[in-house]
């Protein structure tokens, strides 16, 4: 696995989401916005990270149930 | 499920021309334009059934590492190691990531909102600084090969991240012309060039307040265009909040431009060209970044390929005065 992972991260434990293992949530300030960083290890090892504004769709938060 | 492939990329030394290639067998195999019900970039609620790169029923930006990557951090020495010179080798250590603009397959980059490009810009960005913190890596290139015409093997809108063990050859070269300048001029080149731009405006597309968009003086597309910071700032990371939100402003505006110009998707290679990530010299004072659009098109149905000149003299003919291209550009522009 070669995840980079901030030290900031909140670490929420893994999760099973479909053929992911849920490993972090991070948000950070991006102006005026907050910017939702979601990190996952895919069944092959390999990282997959999904950005998101939060004013824009919420479509994560149903598919991990958490939020930061 | 498709079984992960472990990558056998290597490096050779070519002495005669002072650059490295990477060898990789383990690409020849990768997905090659799938039909719109197999694309491994939608969302699950899309591609029911199929091979997923994210599985997830949606999302906005998403970024994971190439499943048959050119450099990785497992890549070996092979049997050439122990060769000697001239012929070195070296591991194609390195990463290599896919950023998918959005989960819509039909979008381009040019239909994205506003919001969704800066969402981009903020994604490359922590994108750079992870990757560039790597002690293995010492250049980090966000592109896009936009269109099946310049090598895109997937139509769903997405672009790359490689993660190199060097300094790319050609960027290479023009930090070593951008420091010799400064040490002549004391001056930083990129910034001497945005000033004749913008004293000349003949080849400008767009002046915003803290972009330029232009047709290079000597460039090497007919309608390759550069869009440059006009405060001397050398990486993405370095941008203000207010300079991301005009870039994404500007990116869309250049983007749809180039969609009118003929009146279909144009494609083309974008590149970030930024300071290297370690601080093996002092990047910040000569380094400038910028955006290069690189079209393949002359006109509407012709092609400039790279040829006999281009490829084994390296000289670069152009068929259209930038000047002219620069006002066609500003004309699809409104």
């Amino acid at each position: 696995m070669t995840a980079d992972f901030p030290e900031d991260a909140k670490d929420v434990g893994l999760k099973s989401v479909d053929a992911l293992s849920f490993v972090s949530t991070t948000s950070s300030h991006v102006g005026d916005r907050e910017m939702i960083r979601e990190s996952f290890v895919k069944s092959d090892g390999r990282v997959l990270i999904v950005f998101r504004y939060r004013s824009e769709s919420a479509t994560h938060d149903r598919i991990s149930g958490d939020d930061v | 499920m498709i079984e992960y492939r472990a990558t056998m990329s290597e490096r050779r030394y070519n002495p005669l021309a002072d650059e490295w290639v990477v060898i990789t067998s383990n690409r020849q195999d990768r997905v090659l334009r799938p039909p719109l019900e197999q694309c491994p970039l939608c969302p699950t609620s899309v591609n029911v059934g199929g091979y997923h790169e994210i599985p997830l029923e949606g999302y906005d930006v998403a970024v994971f590492e190439n499943r048959f990557p050119a450099l990785s951090v497992n890549a070996s020495f092979g049997e050439l190691a122990s060769v000697p010179d001239p012929y070195r080798t070296s591991p194609a250590y390195g990463r290599c990531e896919v950023v998918v603009y959005c989960d819509d397959h039909a979008s381009t980059f040019s239909d994205l909102s506003v919001e969704r490009i800066r969402l981009i810009v903020d994604a490359w960005i922590d994108r750079c600084r992870s990757l560039g913190d790597d002690d293995g890596v010492h250049y980090v290139m966000p592109f896009e090969n936009k269109g099946e015409l310049v090598g895109a093997t997937l139509g769903h809108a997405h672009g790359q991240i490689y993660a190199f063990p060097d300094i790319p050859p050609r960027v290479r070269q023009h930090l070593l012309n951008a420091e010799r300048y400064y040490a002549t001029a004391q001056q930083c080149v990129q910034c001497d060039v945005c000033a004749r731009e913008i004293e000349s405006k003949v080849r400008l597309v767009v002046d915003a307040s803290s972009w330029l968009v232009f047709v290079p003086f000597a460039p090497q597309f007919p309608y390759e265009t550069h869009v440059v910071p006009k405060r001397h700032v050398s990486s993405l990371s370095a941008l203000s909040e207010r300079e991301k939100h005009e870039l994404a402003e500007v990116l869309s505006r250049l983007t749809k431009c180039y969609d009118r110009l003929w009146d279909f998707e144009l494609p083309y290679v974008m590149a970030i060209q930024q300071r290297p990530s370690d601080d093996e010299r002092a990047w910040d004072s000569f380094c400038h970044m910028r955006f290069e659009f690189k079209p393949l098109h002359r006109d509407a149905t012709k092609i400039k390929f790279l040829a006999g000149v281009e490829l084994a003299a390296g000289t670069f003919i152009v068929d259209v005065p930038p000047e002219d291209a620069a006002a066609q550009l500003r004309t699809a522009l409104r």
